[in-house]
């Protein structure tokens, strides 16, 4: 005999201990006049207990109480590593920008007014050739910018997290 | 510093609290606390939801240290999300972690018995002592229990994804489902309607008799 179609689902809650109070008074008066609910229900309370897991294990309360220590120890070492990431990356855009000053500013280096370079004199065109080191006043300039404190700037910028792929689970 | 919540929207953050104030504190106070320098927040965090997360995933695993692992690194990932919400957007904003928490666990569990099964679940494998000793069972008869056991639980896994989610947020997770419905982002009813489902597949799975006229 099979149980009533409008009880199924609570059959399946009650079996599972979920349902209300005043639902439970209904269904187990109906329970007692209904063969197939009867039956139905002791099926569900059967599978539930056939799906339950064994009792935790005395390995697996072991791995329970570790975990907070674990799991902190974990967070700060991940934090050192992202930290170390951080600024590794910070070092090299300071790089990257220092390399392009040094190339950009000699031609960007002009007062206004100053349409033309001057002249390079002949000891300026012997002792500077093109593809040599800089001289002192684009370099104090150079090292002006720089003392910006790259490092920082990147440290306090949201923007590298776009870019950990982070996966919150909101695929799921 | 004390924890203040206005309207479930954690609107001051402890720098230092006291050890009673961290129990009583909500989740997303403990995760603002600790992410402020608070060590012991996070230990309150991690005992108060450990349980839950570690009964959720060791449906998926055939080592008590892999379900460690996941566990961790589920709290991890859900400590991370709480970071970049509270660092992005505003600083009350709600960070609804437990439900982070769980997720991500379950996500990490799939992928995990995904990658090292094949989907082909071996699980928690029943100790002989784990089987509940009945004088007037025999030894023939345990057996075959366990063996449907394992029957069962491959079949929980083998569930469409929401049904199993619901099925062991409820069976594994002792979850009500108000709560599971919040989990999930589903409603009550809808939460409801899903165990039926999965509970009426798995009778027809297994070979529990189907309860419709």
């Amino acid at each position: 005999m099979a149980a009533c179609p409008d009880q199924e689902e609570r059959l399946d809650l009650h079996a599972a201990g979920a349902l209300e109070d005043v639902e439970v008074v209904t269904l187990v008066q109906h329970l007692e006049g209904c063969e197939g609910c009867r039956g139905a229900f002791t099926a569900s309370v059967e599978l539930l207990a056939l799906m339950a897991l064994p009792p935790t294990t005395a390995q697996e309360q072991a791995e329970l109480e570790e975990l907070p220590r674990r799991t902190l120890s974990e967070w700060r070492r991940a934090a050192r590593r992202q930290d170390l990431d951080l600024r590794t990356l910070g070092a090299l855009v300071a790089t990257a920008a220092a390399v392009t000053v040094v190339l950009l500013v000699p031609s960007m280096w002009r007062l206004p007014g100053q349409d033309a370079p001057p002249p390079p004199t002949s000891a300026a065109a012997t002792t500077a050739p093109l593809g040599e080191e800089p001289d002192a006043e684009t370099m104090a300039a150079f090292e002006a910018w720089a003392g910006l404190e790259p490092l920082d700037m990147i440290e306090d910028s949201d923007s590298w997290d776009d870019d950990l792929g982070f996966d919150s689970g909101e695929t799921l | 510093m004390s924890i203040r919540e206005t309207g479930g929207r954690v609107v001051s953050l402890p720098v230092r609290v006291a050890r009673a104030g961290l129990e009583r504190a909500p989740d997303e106070a403990l995760c603002r606390a600790f992410l402020d320098g608070e060590p012991a927040a996070f230990e309150v965090l991690v005992r108060r939801h450990r349980t839950l997360v570690f009964s959720l995933v060791r449906r998926y695993v055939t080592r008590p240290e892999d379900a460690a692992d996941l566990v961790q690194s589920a709290f991890l990932r859900a400590l991370e999300a709480s970071r970049r919400v509270f660092a992005r957007f505003s600083p009350s904003g709600p960070a609804p972690f437990r439900a982070w928490l769980v997720r991500i666990a379950l996500n990490l569990a799939k992928n995990h018995a995904r990658q090292g099964q094949r989907w082909r679940p071996v699980l928690v494998a029943a100790e002989p002592g784990d089987l509940a000793e009945d004088p007037a069972e025999s030894a023939q008869d345990r057996l075959e229990r366990a063996e449907r056991e394992r029957h069962v639980r491959a079949e929980v896994l083998a569930l469409p994804r929401r049904q199993r989610e619901v099925l062991t947020l409820r069976v594994d997770g002792g979850l009500a489902f108000k709560d599971i419905a919040e989990t999930l982002r589903i409603t009550e009813n809808n939460a409801k309607v899903q165990f039926h489902h999965a509970m009426k597949r798995l009778k027809a799975r297994v070979g529990v008799p189907e309860e419709t006229h």
